[in-house]
């Protein structure tokens, strides 16, 4: 009886990882985010993210908030230094799931997605949502979409010198290549 | 029973194992990544001295400095408002990690030209395997004007070099030690056929304590440690105020020259009668060369 269970207990932990579904992860990755205000527009890009995505359409960024880039490096200075304070936050987070279309599954094509998740950034966690499209082609996925935050939303304060070069809703670009991940 | 029992925890485990999706993780653990640690300094300067900062490529700072006269000139000269000692300068970062700084300045009715390289050999990263920022510098002065009409053209040149070592502490804490040779084209001095300058070693000590995330109060000492006994030892408190594109500096110090040379090795005054003096310099960069992003 005890063999019999113990082959049970481990057909069920088969049956749960054959249930568990494909990681695709980034090779190619890249955040833009664009501030604009009547008077000033200025963009920062990041290629360093990291963005994980599984064939039932649960989504996870990781984005270095060390790695953005400025024209201007004062700005950069600033950005780190007093906006996001990177040293103390390095990391802004998201994870989120397809909300739209529902029971969604990665298949061949081009798929118009809908996602929410929680994304935490400079100490502060936020319920987002994004549009975007996920293209599968054979093995390779391509990922693309924008969203919306407020800096307000975070704890990000605008200092009241720079309220009118710096925009409290920032729009940020995200793309992205991704592969299947090798199962360890 | 049993078995009735076992096909319930098949099903349990496999409900409990699939719940557990919600919270996933699809990333793992992070690869700790090293970064440089940046931003120890406002500014390129402490208050006289260079701090550990370096100007980016591509990137022009317009310096100004200004001193006031002594406090202890009395009520006549307005308490040193009367008079002023000013550096115009221009400072560009040529590549990472090297940047060039050129200045005029005028001290008692002496005109300067100065230059000086400052180069970062370390970087302090986040992962400690390098602690601390160094940085290595070397310059000139040279003094133009009827003051010295008597003098050649080598009486006129004073040099320079200094290594700064140090690290910040706290995001808001910050300190550097800054060994300096210098040589004073003043003091010329005569042994035989030789005529060479007195030369002379100087340990700077530098500090940043931030007081809000925009604002800071430094404090700085740079005591000679050739000292003859006639010449005072720097010391200066200063206070930082970053508002968008500039960097306000304020300060109170005894020394009243501009460049290396002059505040380190010809501080002729001293706190304990006053010979201190009020001053600002303020910082405003430009971006010549826009990165590719």
């Amino acid at each position: 009886m005890k063999k019999y269970s113990i082959i049970l207990l481990m057909a069920s932990i088969f049956f749960v990882g054959a249930a568990s579904s494909q990681v695709y992860k980034s090779t190619d990755a890249h955040i833009r985010f664009v501030s604009k205000t009547d008077f000033e527009e200025f963009e920062a890009i990041n290629h360093q993210p990291t963005i994980a995505f599984t064939n039932k359409g649960k989504v996870q960024f990781r984005v270095p908030v060390n790695s953005f880039e400025f024209e201007k490096k004062l700005m950069q200075t600033h950005f780190q230094e007093n906006y996001m304070e990177s040293s103390k936050y390095p990391n802004a987070d998201f994870k989120g799931s397809v909300i739209e279309p529902e029971n969604f599954k990665l298949k061949d094509g081009e798929q118009e997605v809908k996602v929410s998740g929680v994304m935490k950034m400079h100490g502060v966690e936020k319920e987002i949502s994004a549009t975007g499209t996920i293209q599968k082609n054979k093995n390779e996925v391509v990922m693309s979409g924008n969203f919306d935050v407020l800096l307000s939303d975070y704890k990000i304060a605008i200092p009241k010198n720079n309220i009118n070069q710096i925009s409290n809703r920032i729009t940020i670009h995200f793309e992205a290549k991704l592969e299947p991940k090798k199962s360890k | 029973m049993v078995r009735k029992l076992l096909i319930a925890v098949f099903f349990l485990n496999t409900v409990f194992l699939n719940a557990q999706d919600d919270d996933f993780d699809l990333l793992g653990d992070e690869e700790k990544q090293v970064y440089p640690v940046d931003y120890a300094f406002k500014t390129t300067k402490v208050v006289n001295l260079q701090s550990l900062e370096i100007t980016d490529f591509g990137v022009l700072d317009f310096k100004m400095m200004h001193r006031f006269g002594s406090i202890n000139n009395g009520p006549v000269e307005a308490f040193g408002l009367d008079q002023a000692t000013v550096r115009f300068g221009l400072e560009y970062g040529i590549v990472d990690n090297l940047m060039i700084s050129m200045g005029r300045s005028n001290v008692l009715g002496n005109k300067n030209l100065d230059a000086f390289l400052k180069y970062r050999i370390l970087q302090q990263n986040t992962d400690n395997s390098i602690p601390v920022t160094l940085i290595a510098l070397g310059g000139a002065q040279y003094l133009l004007g009827s003051a010295h009409d008597s003098k050649t053209q080598l009486d006129r040149s004073s040099f320079f070099g200094q290594l700064i070592i140090g690290r910040k502490f706290t995001e808001d804490l910050s300190v550097e030690i800054a060994p300096t040779w210098l040589t004073n084209a003043r003091n010329p001095i005569t042994t035989g056929p030789w005529t060479y300058y007195e030369q002379q070693w100087a340990l700077g000590i530098g500090m940043r304590q931030k007081i809000t995330p925009r604002s800071s109060i430094n404090l700085e000492y740079i005591p000679v440690l050739t000292n003859k006994g006639n010449v005072y030892n720097s010391f200066s408190v200063g206070m930082d105020v970053e508002t968008g594109g500039h960097v306000f500096q304020f300060q109170l110090t005894n020394s009243i020259g501009l460049n290396e040379t002059q505040f380190i090795s010809n501080t002729t005054e001293q706190w304990n009668n006053v010979g201190i003096r009020l001053g600002f310099n303020l910082s405003r960069v430009f971006t010549i060369v826009k990165p590719r992003l």
